[in-house]
């Protein structure tokens, strides 16, 4: 297929994810132990 | 890192081959894929590059290179694209994709680092096969179908 010459390059960052593309699941939260575990 | 040029995925005219079950996009070329790249379902498809010296900062695709996922700005031009493939392919859909990442614009069409389908517009099928269900395929995806959304 011929689209022509380059002419530029652009950055393109959806906002949002296209549509058919499910959104990412949130990461899961990272705990911290309030202490040390027992015997770590 | 580069601020984004655009906030939103660009549009464009492309069109696709499909499995024999009529479930799965397959590109109409390997291009600088090592085969016939497959368009899973829920998830974009990232362009590769067989020859990463011909793109020498590293980002794919490269502006003087011929690589990436391509678009037109036509729907004619994609039409005349679908004529031309269907004479080997059994069935062509037509449709919108949705291209992001870096893109390298040209007079009549853009190459993408990542794709998905975004509209289902029509199918073509050779006589003596059956007709593409294009509904159940933009069920698969989870796209549109019907007219073209671009001017």
């Amino acid at each position: 297929m011929e689209i022509g010459k380059p002419e530029r390059v652009v950055h393109v960052e959806p906002v949002e994810e296209p549509v058919g593309i499910p959104p990412a699941a949130p990461a899961e939260p990272t705990v911290t132990p309030e202490r040390e575990p027992v015997g770590a | 890192m580069n601020a984004p040029d655009y906030p939103s995925a660009i549009r464009a005219f492309r069109i696709w081959g499909v499995t024999g079950d009529g479930r799965r996009l397959q590109s109409t070329a390997a291009g600088f894929w090592s085969t016939m790249p497959a368009w899973r379902p829920g998830a974009r498809l990232e362009a590769r590059c067989l020859t990463p010296r011909a793109c020498p900062d590293g980002g794919i695709p490269g502006l003087l290179h011929r690589c990436g996922i391509y678009g037109l700005k036509s729907f004619d031009a994609a039409v005349d694209w679908a004529r031309h493939v269907g004479r080997v392919r059994s069935t062509v859909v037509i449709g919108e994709v949705a291209l992001w990442g870096t893109v390298v614009e040209s007079a009549r069409g853009w190459r993408a680092q990542y794709a998905y389908p975004a509209r289902f517009l029509e199918a073509t099928t050779r006589r003596g096969r059956r007709p593409l269900d294009l509904a159940e395929l933009g069920g698969v995806y989870a796209v549109p179908i019907g007219e073209p959304s671009l001017v």
